[in-house]
């Protein structure tokens, strides 16, 4: 089995956006959709603090396609035009989409959204057009912090690939299993991890 | 979540189809209104017919709805199935008329004609029942569809009947009941939309830089009595008690030809509002996007 996946490491995420904007570029996402967000969360006081300024504490999320384990999408979808691919990845074949939609509203975290030129659903594909030559999604390969790392999530977090060519275990700092996130379950399991060290997640896992 | 009208129309009259060959069924088991038979048979089909036109404009081509349906898991497939089996139901049941002496059916047929209009209302239902959205994904929301079919189908045979000058014993009490049974499951529905907003996944404070000018998406915002929720709710109440003052009136009076026609499109605007009241409060888990 496998599984990809990116993991972010929110301790090293400026927030800068390039994630967001190469996803954008590279898979021309329609001016007002996005297959890759990056999200602030915070300033949030922090806890046992003064509730306010310095004692507080922000960090970024970037949220997209979960490529989840048990993916609803696939489930709810009429003609198998959202489709899960044996490397674990949720893909869409655009010629059997009819637009009805229902895909997008079974999708927890809302990354889905119907290209209305196309009359088809888009979201991330993981960058299959250019995993498929073995390159790394240009998310990753574009985050500028070292904070994005892909790999197969069935062969541990420390060997995802970083866009220098190290790897995970060896380039982070120390985490423990406990600093490992994922967006809230609801049946669907969700693939992408999220590393956090001192800073409190926000939200339920 | 933007209101989706042509998926409004489509479980609304599908209800109400559904709710018409129901009663027809009820009856033919009780062996009565064989002189309503024929013409609510095509009444329902027609609605039937329209929910199912309607449905094609929500897709993006309405020539996308050949575009190879089948995945079982899904619940737009399962309807389809649904809707078919209920049709064949419906020719059998016209051929049945057709070929009766005294305009009825047998009684099996009546009794699978019962269980397909409640396999199409729970299959309707169960296609929207998405954990990504606490205010569908309750079985009251499915239930909801159950008390349309139940107000709208016994009133729009009794305005049937007295068009066609025909007294059915016990029309009355079916339609107070199915005017209760709408009220409570009604009710019931709007009260879990309402508590369903406590499922929300917060972030706390957040902000999205690609939307600078846009509001925090917030949990406490999506509520009945914010929005264009209220205007809905506001609708679905007037129209519940409208159905409970028409069916009330129409078995004292015996008038069907003028309650009957209103408990129905009471009915109809119950389950539309309530309808477009899932859209409005079809936030998703997370509010982020």
């Amino acid at each position: 089995m496998t599984q990809l996946a990116i993991c972010t490491d929110l301790d090293r995420c400026v927030g800068c956006l390039a994630c967001s904007v190469a996803c954008k570029v590279v898979n021309g996402v329609p001016i007002g959709n996005f297959w890759n967000k990056t999200l602030r969360v915070g300033p949030t006081p922090k806890e046992g603090g003064s509730g306010h300024f310095p004692d507080i504490e922000t960090y970024f999320l970037n949220v997209q396609c979960q490529h989840c384990e048990n993916p609803e999408c696939v489930s709810v979808c009429p003609t198998e035009a959202s489709h899960k691919l044996p490397d674990g990845t949720i893909q869409i074949d655009k010629s059997k989409c009819i637009g009805c939609q229902f895909c997008v509203m079974s999708c927890p975290y809302g990354v889905r959204y119907l290209n209305e030129e196309e009359g088809v659903v888009e979201k991330c594909t993981l960058c299959a057009q250019r995993t498929a030559q073995g390159e790394l999604p240009q998310c990753v390969s574009q985050c500028c912090g070292m904070a994005r790392w892909y790999g197969d999530a069935e062969q541990g977090i420390e060997t995802f690939q970083g866009p220098r060519g190290e790897v995970l275990g060896d380039f982070l700092n120390d985490f423990t299993e406990d600093q490992v996130y994922q967006l809230t379950d609801v049946g669907n399991g969700p693939s992408m991890f999220y590393i956090m060290r001192d800073i409190k997640w926000q939200g339920v896992e | 979540m933007e209101i989706q009208i042509p998926l409004v129309i489509f479980t609304s009259f599908l209800a109400w189809a559904a709710g018409i060959f129901g009663t027809q069924c009820v009856l033919a088991l009780k062996k009565q209104g064989g002189e309503v038979q024929l013409p609510a048979l095509i009444t329902s089909v027609v609605l039937l017919a329209v929910g199912g036109i309607a449905v094609v404009f929500h897709l993006t081509h309405p020539f996308n709805l050949f575009n190879g349906f089948g995945h079982i898991t899904s619940g737009i497939t399962q309807e389809l199935i649904a809707i078919v089996l209920l049709a064949v139901a419906m020719v059998l049941f016209f051929l049945m008329l057709r070929r009766s002496g005294d305009k009825t059916v047998p009684q099996w047929l009546a009794v699978v004609g019962i269980v397909l209009v409640l396999v199409l209302i729970f299959a309707m239902g169960h296609s929207y029942m998405m954990a990504s959205l606490p205010a569908w994904d309750t079985v009251l929301q499915m239930l909801s569809l159950l008390g349309a079919a139940c107000v709208m189908g016994p009133a729009t045979v009794a305005f049937i009947a007295s068009l066609r000058g025909v007294d059915i014993k016990g029309i009355g009490l079916m339609t107070i009941i199915g005017t209760a049974v709408n009220a409570v499951l009604s009710a019931a529905y709007m009260f879990a939309m309402e508590a369903s907003s406590a499922s929300f996944q917060s972030f706390a404070y957040y902000f999205d830089p690609t939307h600078p000018n846009h509001a925090i998406a917030s949990a406490d915002n999506v509520s009945l009595f914010t929005g264009d929720s209220t205007t809905a709710l506001v609708v679905a109440v007037i129209a519940i008690v409208v159905t409970f003052v028409g069916a009330f009136v129409g078995k004292k009076q015996g008038d069907w030809k003028v309650w009957g026609a209103v408990v129905a499109i009471a009915g109809l605007v119950c389950a539309v509002a309530l309808r477009v009241m899932m859209y409005t409060m079809g936030e998703t888990l997370f509010m982020l996007y």
